[in-house]
């Protein structure tokens, strides 16, 4: 037994003398960022804290958010976060199919390189950018446009209201924008992997362009497609400043897609700089958890599905 | 008859394919042009050697947000640079076993926190305690740009080929010289490039300065003095009731949108001669 443990001494201060250098010194680093990731974590966490001691889980549940009353309650901010991303991944869905069965199968073969980071373009445009724009073109076009070409729709809940324009749909527009070239292309370099074998085998069947997709490219590229729609989403339920800046910014939870809200994104990127009471800044970060929360599960999701793609 | 309806079904979808990727890059082509168009109108040298001025005039230009930037851009390079390089580093060179696939997932995970998040983080860990301040945006950022520093320097080292290493491995040189004269010194063109993108990344990240820096129209005197940045100014000129301060923000949109676009493509095509041998 002692001498077991000798030789693991041994054998321990052999590799510390031995260590490497440089394994060292990225060594330490890498250990600096796991401990640095942890302590900013606990410090949400720990921050966050008087908020929920005060209200419990009635911080989630509650409807009423007034600060200068210190009531907290975030549930017009996950009602906005999640009308919005929902509604943004459904259109970024059915957009991104398309687009990517445009690039990869009637596109001339010579542009399509081209084609394909033109549309990764708009991943690197910042999102600031993107709410200008937002607000210029957007908002006026969904209060000048959207309203009246939609209104005889109006006894359907989700159209119904007067709109300023600031809305959860001028924010889904944004959002289906900025969202759609990830899955896009994720689909798109799948939809090329695709073994040439078995499409001309189904095109030797006599099988049109559509069907082969459908039968043959749809099944085997599911998953990679899955873990891009998921990456998608995940930008959409962080998405701050393109949303903020279109979305109204009145903590509602509406049905009606015309009607302004707030996203838990938003309402943090707002309220920090005037937030002056504890409880009020607590509940701010404690906003920040539930979005750390809700991202981190949808990053592991990810995670797991790129994994199996990458085993098969 | 059953032929005709399944070439009447192909066709239908490739107008819906042709529809989806219009409406994918229509509003592209719009944002480009307006923010073209726009930002002409003050894209001028005032913009970029003045502080704000008054209403009644130009309205000035947005000097204090371009120093801003730059400091702010500035430490989080500092602060991400080296966690990120070794990370990477130490997942291509040595990492094995449990810690190492935990790190890799971290790094995953972190790439995924939205930007605000990383605001948040630098909000408890230096705003309480020493204010609104360059320190704390560029923390800030540092964090957001930490997990695309590692994995190009990762993804860098790994295009490393074997006869490289093996034939200095035969030679019997010492490990970390192979790791940091061959490895490293082989791969310095992509880890370069993969610096410059993650320096592209963040330099148009406004929602976690929001929470980190306070804006404000002063030039930052150092790195605990509050500062503004570009894409702020942008944010709140757009917001404000001016034509003149609209005007500002678009024309630093073309700004933001040209050091943009100069990193991206000029990473790509600085890649590209450097590839050949």
């Amino acid at each position: 037994m002692s001498r077991n443990r000798r030789n693991l001494r041994e054998s321990l201060l052999k590799r510390l003398i031995r260590l490497d250098p440089i394994e060292g010194i990225s060594l330490f680093f890498s250990v600096l960022l796991v401990v640095l990731t942890l302590l900013f974590i606990g410090k949400m966490i720990i921050y966050s804290l008087p908020v929920f001691e005060k209200f419990g889980v009635g911080f989630i549940v509650g409807t009423d958010w007034i600060p200068r009353k210190d009531v907290f309650g975030a549930l017009p901010f996950i009602w906005g976060t999640f009308i919005t991303s929902s509604i943004a991944i459904l259109f970024a869905v059915i957009i991104s199919y398309g687009a990517a069965y445009f690039i990869v199968e009637i596109a001339p073969p010579k542009v399509r390189e081209f084609l394909s980071s033109v549309v990764e373009l708009i991943v690197a445009i910042p999102s600031v950018i993107i709410g200008l724009w937002g607000i210029f073109y957007v908002v006026p076009a969904v209060r000048g446009l959207l309203k009246p070409i939609l209104s005889p729709l109006s006894f359907i809940p989700i159209f119904s209201g007067e709109t300023s324009g600031y809305s959860y749909l001028s924010a889904i527009i944004v959002l289906t924008l900025m969202i759609t070239p990830i899955s896009t292309s994720f689909i798109k370099n799948a939809l090329e992997n695709v073994p040439i074998e078995l499409k001309e085998a189904a095109y030797a069947l006599g099988a049109t362009r559509y069907e082969v997709f459908r039968v043959v490219s749809k099944p085997l590229i599911r998953r990679a497609a899955l873990a891009g729609i998921i990456l998608a989403y995940g930008r959409a339920v962080g998405e701050t400043m393109a949303v903020v800046m279109v979305v109204g910014n009145i903590p509602n939870i509406s049905i009606s897609l015309f009607n302004p809200g707030y996203t838990l994104a938003a309402v943090i990127a707002n309220e920090f700089l005037e937030a002056t009471s504890v409880l009020h800044i607590s509940a701010l970060i404690a906003l920040g958890v539930i979005l750390f929360a809700w991202s981190l599960i949808v990053n592991i999701l990810a995670i797991l599905v790129l994994r199996r793609v990458s085993m098969r | 008859m059953r032929r005709s309806l399944r070439g009447i079904i192909d066709r239908l979808y490739t107008v819906f394919a042709i529809f989806a990727f219009l409406v994918l890059i229509i509003p592209l082509l719009h944002i480009i042009i307006s923010i073209v168009i726009n930002g002409l109108r003050r894209f001028d040298l005032e913009l970029i050697t003045a502080t704000p001025g008054s209403l009644l005039g130009s309205g000035g230009g947005i000097l204090h947000a371009i120093v801003g930037t730059a400091m702010v851009v500035f430490v989080a390079m500092l602060i991400s640079l080296p966690l990120g390089f070794f990370a990477g580093l130490y997942l291509a060179e040595f990492a094995k076993g449990k810690f190492a696939h935990f790190l890799r997932t971290l790094i995953s995970i972190l790439a995924g926190v939205p930007s605000i998040i990383a605001g948040v983080f630098a909000y408890t860990v230096i705003v309480i305690t020493y204010g609104f301040s360059v320190l704390a945006g560029g923390l800030a950022l540092g964090i957001i740009a930490i997990p695309y520093v590692a994995r190009s320097t990762e993804e860098a080292l790994e295009s490393v080929p074997m006869e490289i290493k093996e034939a200095g491995f035969s030679l019997g040189i010492e490990r970390w010289k192979i790791v940091l004269f061959i490895d490293v010194g082989y791969a310095k063109s992509r880890i370069i490039a993969g610096f410059l993108l993650a320096l592209a990344r963040v330099i148009g990240e406004t929602a976690p300065l929001l929470v980190t820096v306070l804006g404000g129209i002063n030039i930052p005197s150092n790195i605990l003095s509050p500062a503004n940045a570009i894409p702020l100014v942008i944010y709140q000129y757009a917001l404000s009731p001016f034509e003149v301060w609209h005007n500002i923000a678009w024309s630093a949109a073309l700004l933001l949108m040209i050091i943009v676009l100069v990193l991206n493509l000029g990473v790509r095509y600085y890649l590209k001669i450097k590839m050949i041998y």
